[in-house]
C-alpha cells in the first residue's frame, strides 16, 4: 500500500520534471519567432506605427543590443514572471487579454469534449457489441465522414440550416444583445448561443473518440480476462462496464490528450465562424490586426494550457491503470 | 450410432452418481472455408469428488470439450449434437441467465495463462471478491471470503495480495489467484484448462499439487485438461485420450499406464520417454493429424496408425469395453469382444 | 508479407533474381487483390482520383477563369455557372477546380517534406538507439503536444503570408507521426536476420538503414504519408480560411473565408468549397485506412471478425 502511493507520487514529480524542457522548448520558439521576421525585431513588437521612442524602449527593455544568449534569458524571465508584452490595439498587457478570454474557450471546449465523450462511448459500445453490424456500419461511416469535415466549413453549414433557413438558434455570439444578464435567463440564452459552436466542435472529437474507442473496445472484448469475468458468472452488461471499458478507456484518454495540442486548432476557426469571444477569435483578430506581441502571448499561454491538460490526461491514465505508475 | 445409445443406458446404470455425464457431444465451427469439426461426438463422464483427465495434443479438440461445458465456445461454434448433463439439467439447453448462474458458482473454471486471464487494472482482491458480490454478499464478508480463499490456495500474506494488481504478482501467485476465484463459491466442478503450461517447471509442480489438495480439501470434482501425461498419473484417477475431436480411449490411470490399448496411447505414452530428444513427441508418432475440416470416413487414427486395416478407412471404430474401467474405440480390439 | 519478399530479393544472387520478383509480383497482386475487397478503399481512390484529375485538368473543363470579373454577382447556380459566382461575377466552378490545384500541390510537397524529416529522423532513433533516440523522442514529443495550428498560424503572420512559407510551415510541423512510425518499424526490423547478414557482408550502417531497413519499413511509411497529405490539406485549408494563405493562390479556404460574408444570400459560394476539401480529405482517409488494412493481415482480420 505504502509503496504503491510513493510510487505514485514519484510518477507524478518525474512527469512534472519531463515537461520542463516542453515549457522552455515553446518560450525558445517564440523567441526565434521574434528573430526571424523579417526586419526590426523591436518594430515587430511595437506595432507599424509605433513611435521611434516606443521601438527605442522596447529595444532597451528586450535587451535587443545585447549578445543572443543574454537576449533570451532577459525573454526567459519576462516570460516567467507573466511578461507576454503589450499589445497596442488593446492598450493591455498580452498576459491580461488573454486570460480574460480563456474561460470562454474553456466552456467551449469542456461542454463539446463531454458531450462527444458520452455520445462517442455509447455509439462505440453498441458498435463493438456487434461489429459489422448493420448499426456499426452506419456508425463507423458517419464517423469517418465526421473525421473529414472541416469544423469551419461545418460550423457554417450549421448556421446555414439551423439560424438563416431554420431561424432556430443565433449565428454566433455569446449572449443576445437584449437578453437577461443574470440568472437562469441568462445560462438559458448562453446555452442557446453555445449550441452551434458546441457542434461544431464536437463533431470532430465525437468521430476521433468513436473511432479510437470503438477499436479500442473490439481488441479489449478479445482479452483473456473478459474470459475470466464471463466464468464469473457476470452479465454481459457487467463484463462490458466493469472489465472492457475501462480498460479501453485508459488508451483513448492517452491518445486523445497527445492529439489535444490539434485539436484547440479548431478554437481559432469555430470561434471565428460564430464569433465566440474565446481565445481563439482573438487569435483571429490579432491576425488581422497583425498585433504580434499577442500572437505570441497567445501561443504561449494556449501551449502552457496544453501541455497542463496533457499532463493530467496522463496522470488520470496513471491513476486508472497501475501498470503506467511502475513502467 | 446404436451402439452409443446402448452405452449411455449401461453408464446410467453402471454409475449412478455421476455429476456430469456428456453423451455424444458435437462441437462444429462453420468458416467460410468449411465446417470445423473441433469437437465429434465425445462422450464422458466425471463422478462426484472424482478427478478426470483429458489427455491430447493440441488440436485434439480437448480445450473446445472443457470450454463448451461453460458454452465458452468462440464466434461461429454451435453445438450440434448431444447433451452435457449436469445436477439434472442439460447445460446445452440452458438459458443465457441460466447458465450464468452456472458458471463460477457450480462449475469454474482454471485456465492456461495466468499473465493474460487477470483484469490488469483490477485489485487481486475485488477480482476474487466479484462473483460473491454479485450473489449479493456484503463488502465485508466477502473481504473475509476472499482472504480465506486466498489462504486455502497457500497464498503468503493474503492480506497484501488482495490489495494489489496482477502486475505486482509472480506467474505462480495468479494462478493461485485464479484458483482462489474458481473455489470461492465452492463449486461442484473444476475445470482446469492447461494450467500448468504458461509456468516455470518449478512452480508447475506446486500448482499441481495445490489442484489435489485443493480437490480433496473441498471435495469438488475435478477435469484437467492437459498435454502432459505426468500430470494427469500425478492428479487423475481415470483419463480420457482425445484425438482429432474424438475419444481414442478411457482407463483408470493404472490400466492406461500399464496397458493402454489404442495404438495412439500407446504412442503417447511411449513419446513420454523420449521427450527430453529434439522432436522428441512429434517425431515418434509419424504422420499427420488430419484435417478438421471433412476428416476423413472411419478412425481419425487412420493416417498415423502402424496398425491401420482396411476397415478403418471404411467405419468408424465403436467402443469397445476391456474392462470395468477400460474402454477403446479401435478396430484392432473389436474381435474381443464388442461392448453392451 | 510483401517485406519479406522484399528482403530476400535485396539478398539474393544476381542469378537468382528471376525468382524473387516474380514472387514479389505475386504478392503485390494478392495485395492489390485485398485492396480491391475493401470497397470503403476504392472509394476512396475514386475520389482522390477524381479531384486529383480534375485539378491538373482544371484549364479544360471550364471556358471561365477564376480571376475574370464577371456582370452579374452573387448568381445562382445555372447551366452557364455550375457553382454560380461570387461577389464579383467570378465564376465559382472555375474556382473550385484551380482551387484544388492548391489542395493538391500544398498536401503533396508539406506531405514530403514532412515524410522525409520523420523518416530521416525516426530511421536515427530506432537504428542507433541511445542518447540520440532520446533526445529524438523529446524533441517529436514536444512537437505533438504543443497547438500545432496556433504555431503554424503565429509563424505564417509573422513571415509572411505566401506558397512557399505555408507550404515549408506545414511541412516543418506535420513529421511527428512519421517519426513514431519510422521509428517503431526501425526497432522491430533491425533485430531480423537479413539485418545481421547484411552487417557480415560488411555493409555499413547507413547503407544498412537505406537499402535493408528503409526498402521493408515502406509500405506503413507510404500508408502514413497518405495521412499527412490529408492532415496538410486541412491545415491548408485553416490557413487561408483565416486569412493566412497565398492571397494571390486561388484555394478552398480562401473561398470559403470569402463566403462567409455572403453565407444568407449566396450559400453556393460555401458549399462547394468545403464540399471539395471534405471529399479530398474523406477520400485520401479511406484510402489510408485501405491500404493500412490491405498490408496488415491482423488489422484485416478484426476489421472482419
Amino acid at each position: 500500500m505504502k509503496s504503491t502511493s510513493v510510487a505514485t507520487l514519484a510518477y507524478v514529480i518525474r512527469r512534472l520534471f519531463q515537461a520542463i524542457p516542453l515549457i522552455l522548448g515553446v518560450i525558445a520558439i517564440n523567441f526565434t519567432l521574434i528573430h526571424l521576421a523579417p526586419g526590426d525585431p523591436a518594430t515587430l513588437l511595437a506595432g507599424e506605427f509605433a513611435s521611434p521612442e516606443a521601438v527605442e524602449r522596447l529595444r532597451e527593455e528586450f535587451g535587443l543590443n545585447d549578445p543572443f544568449y543574454k537576449q533570451f534569458l532577459t525573454y526567459l524571465g519576462k516570460v516567467a514572471t507573466g511578461d507576454l508584452g503589450y499589445s497596442y490595439r488593446f492598450r493591455a498587457p498580452v498576459l491580461d487579454i488573454v486570460l480574460d478570454r480563456i474561460p470562454n474557450t474553456l466552456l467551449l471546449l469542456f461542454v463539446s469534449f463531454v458531450l462527444s465523450m458520452i455520445v462517442a462511448v455509447v455509439l462505440a459500445v453498441l458498435s463493438a457489441r456487434r461489429p459489422n453490424s448493420l448499426f456499426d456500419n452506419v456508425a463507423s461511416s458517419l464517423a469517418m465522414v465526421g473525421y473529414a469535415l472541416p469544423m469551419f466549413w461545418l460550423g457554417m453549414m450549421l448556421i446555414l440550416v439551423f439560424s438563416s433557413q431554420l431561424g432556430w438558434l443565433p449565428t454566433g455570439g455569446m449572449y443576445s444583445l437584449r437578453g437577461e444578464r443574470t440568472g437562469l435567463a441568462m445560462v438559458l440564452d448562453m446555452a442557446r448561443h453555445l449550441v452551434l459552436p458546441a457542434t461544431a466542435f464536437a463533431a470532430y472529437f465525437m468521430a476521433m473518440a468513436y473511432r479510437l474507442t470503438r477499436s479500442k473496445l473490439i481488441e479489449t472484448l478479445r482479452e483473456d480476462y473478459i474470459r475470466t469475468a464471463h466464468m464469473k458468472g457476470l452479465s454481459e452488461r457487467e463484463v462490458l462496464f466493469r472489465h472492457a471499458l475501462r480498460n479501453s478507456l485508459v488508451p483513448v484518454i492517452a491518445v486523445m490528450g497527445l492529439d489535444l495540442g490539434v485539436m484547440v486548432g479548431g478554437a481559432v476557426v469555430v470561434e471565428t465562424v460564430f464569433t465566440w469571444p474565446g481565445v481563439g477569435r482573438l487569435m483571429y483578430d490579432s491576425i488581422l490586426a497583425r498585433d504580434y506581441p499577442l500572437l505570441l502571448g497567445i501561443f504561449v499561454v494556449v501551449s502552457f494550457g496544453v501541455i497542463i491538460i496533457n499532463l493530467l490526461a496522463d496522470l488520470v491514465a496513471a491513476l486508472v491503470d497501475p501498470r503506467i505508475i511502475y513502467d | 450410432m446404436t451402439g452409443t445409445l446402448l452405452e449411455s443406458e449401461t453408464e446410467a446404470t453402471v454409475k449412478a452418481r455421476d455429476l456430469l455425464e456428456v453423451d455424444r457431444l458435437a462441437v462444429h465451427i462453420d468458416t467460410y472455408r468449411g465446417t470445423v469439426k473441433a469437437v465429434d461426438g465425445v462422450s464422458f463422464r466425471i463422478g462426484e469428488k472424482e478427478s478426470v483427465g483429458i489427455v491430447g495434443e493440441s488440436g485434439s479438440g480437448k480445450s473446445m470439450t472443457a470450454l463448451s461445458l461453460l458454452r465458452f465456445t468462440p464466434p461461429g461454434a454451435r453445438f450440434a449434437e448431444g447433451r452435457i448433463l449436469f445436477e439434472g439439467h442439460d447445460l446445452v439447453r440452458l438459458s443465457q441467465e441460466q447458465m450464468r448462474s452456472v458458471r463460477g458458482n457450480r462449475i469454474s473454471m482454471v485456465f492456461q495463462d495466468p499473465m493474460t486471464f487477470l483484469n490488469p487494472l483490477m485489485k487481486v482482491g475485488d477480482q476474487i471478491a466479484e462473483g460473491l458480490v454479485k450473489q449479493g454478499v456484503g463488502r465485508r464478508q466477502a473481504r473475509e471470503k476472499v482472504i480465506e480463499a486466498l489462504r486455502q490456495v497457500r497464498m503468503a500474506s493474503p492480506e497484501d495480495v488482495a490489495d494489489q494488481y496482477p502486475h505486482q504478482l509472480s506467474g505462480g501467485m495468479r494462478q493461485r489467484a485464479l484458483i482462489a476465484m474458481a473455489i470461492i463459491r465452492s463449486p461442484a466442478l473444476l475445470v482446469a484448462d492447461e494450467p500448468t503450461t504458461a509456468l516455470d517447471v518449478t512452480v508447475q509442480a506446486q500448482i499441481i499439487n495445490l489442484l489435489r489438495e485443493i480437490k480433496e480439501e473441498h471435495g469438488l470434482s475435478l477435469l484437467l485438461i492437459t498435454h502432459d501425461l505426468g500430470i494427469v498419473a500425478h492428479v487423475c484417477d481415470r483419463i480420457y485420450v482425445m484425438y482429432a475431436g474424438r475419444i481414442m480411449e478411457e482407463a483408470d490411470v493404472f490400466s492406461l499406464f500399464r496397458d493402454g490399448k489404442h495404438p495412439y496411447t500407446r504412442g503417447l505414452i511411449a513419446s513420454v520417454a523420449y521427450e527430453d530428444q529434439p522432436g522428441g513427441a512429434v517425431s515418434f508418432i509419424e504422420g499427420s493429424v488430419p484435417s478438421p475440416i471433412n476428416p476423413p470416413a472411419g478412425c481419425r487414427f487412420q493416417t498415423r496408425c502402424p496398425h491401420v486395416m482396411p476397415v478403418c478407412r471404411e467405419k468408424q471404430p465403436p467402443r469397445t469395453r476391456i474392462s470395468d474401467t477400460q474402454a477403446v474405440y479401435c478396430w484392432l480390439y473389436e474381435e474381443e469382444g464388442r461392448d453392451g | 508479407m510483401t517485406s519479406n519478399l522484399v528482403s530476400t530479393a535485396a539478398q539474393a544472387p544476381q542469378s537468382a533474381v528471376s525468382a524473387p520478383s516474380r514472387r514479389k509480383q505475386a504478392a503485390f497482386r494478392l495485395f492489390l487483390r485485398k485492396y480491391a475487397e475493401n470497397r470503403s478503399a476504392l472509394v476512396g481512390v475514386a475520389l482522390v482520383l477524381l479531384l486529383v484529375v480534375v485539378a491538373v485538368a482544371a484549364p479544360l473543363l471550364t471556358p471561365f477563369s477564376p480571376r475574370t470579373l464577371g456582370n452579374v454577382p452573387l448568381q445562382p447556380p445555372s447551366l452557364t455557372h455550375f457553382m454560380g459566382t461570387d461577389d464579383l461575377g467570378r465564376d465559382v466552378f472555375a474556382q473550385f477546380l484551380y482551387g484544388g490545384r492548391a489542395s493538391v500541390l500544398v498536401g503533396v510537397v508539406a506531405a514530403t517534406i514532412s515524410t522525409v524529416i520523420g523518416v530521416l529522423l525516426g530511421a536515427v532513433s530506432g537504428y542507433w538507439g541511445g542518447w540520440i533516440d532520446d533526445i529524438i523522442q523529446r524533441v517529436t514529443e514536444m512537437f505533438s503536444i504543443i497547438p500545432r495550428y496556433f504555431l503554424a498560424m503565429v509563424t505564417v503572420a509573422i513571415l509572411g503570408a505566401n506558397l512557399f512559407n505555408v507550404i515549408v510551415v506545414i511541412g516543418l510541423l506535420s513529421w511527428p507521426a512519421a517519426t513514431k512510425l519510422t521509428r517503431a518499424e526501425f526497432v522491430t526490423l533491425k533485430t531480423r536476420s537479413f539485418v545481421d547478414a547484411a552487417k557480415m557482408n560488411g555493409a555499413s550502417s547507413w547503407s544498412i538503414v537505406f537499402s535493408e531497413i528503409l526498402p521493408n519499413a515502406m509500405p506503413p511509411i507510404i500508408v502514413q504519408t497518405i495521412l499527412t497529405i490529408s492532415v496538410a490539406v486541412l491545415m491548408e485549408a485553416t490557413l487561408s480560411f483565416l486569412g493566412l494563405g497565398d492571397p494571390n493562390l486561388v484555394s478552398w479556404g480562401l473561398m470559403l473565408n470569402k463566403a462567409q460574408s455572403f453565407l444568407t444570400i449566396a450559400p453556393w459560394m460555401a458549399i462547394f468549397p468545403g464540399l471539395g476539401i471534405s471529399l479530398f480529405i474523406l477520400g485520401l482517409n479511406l484510402m489510408g485506412d485501405g491500404l493500412n488494412q490491405a498490408l496488415n493481415p491482423r488489422l484485416r482480420r478484426e476489421a472482419k471478425a
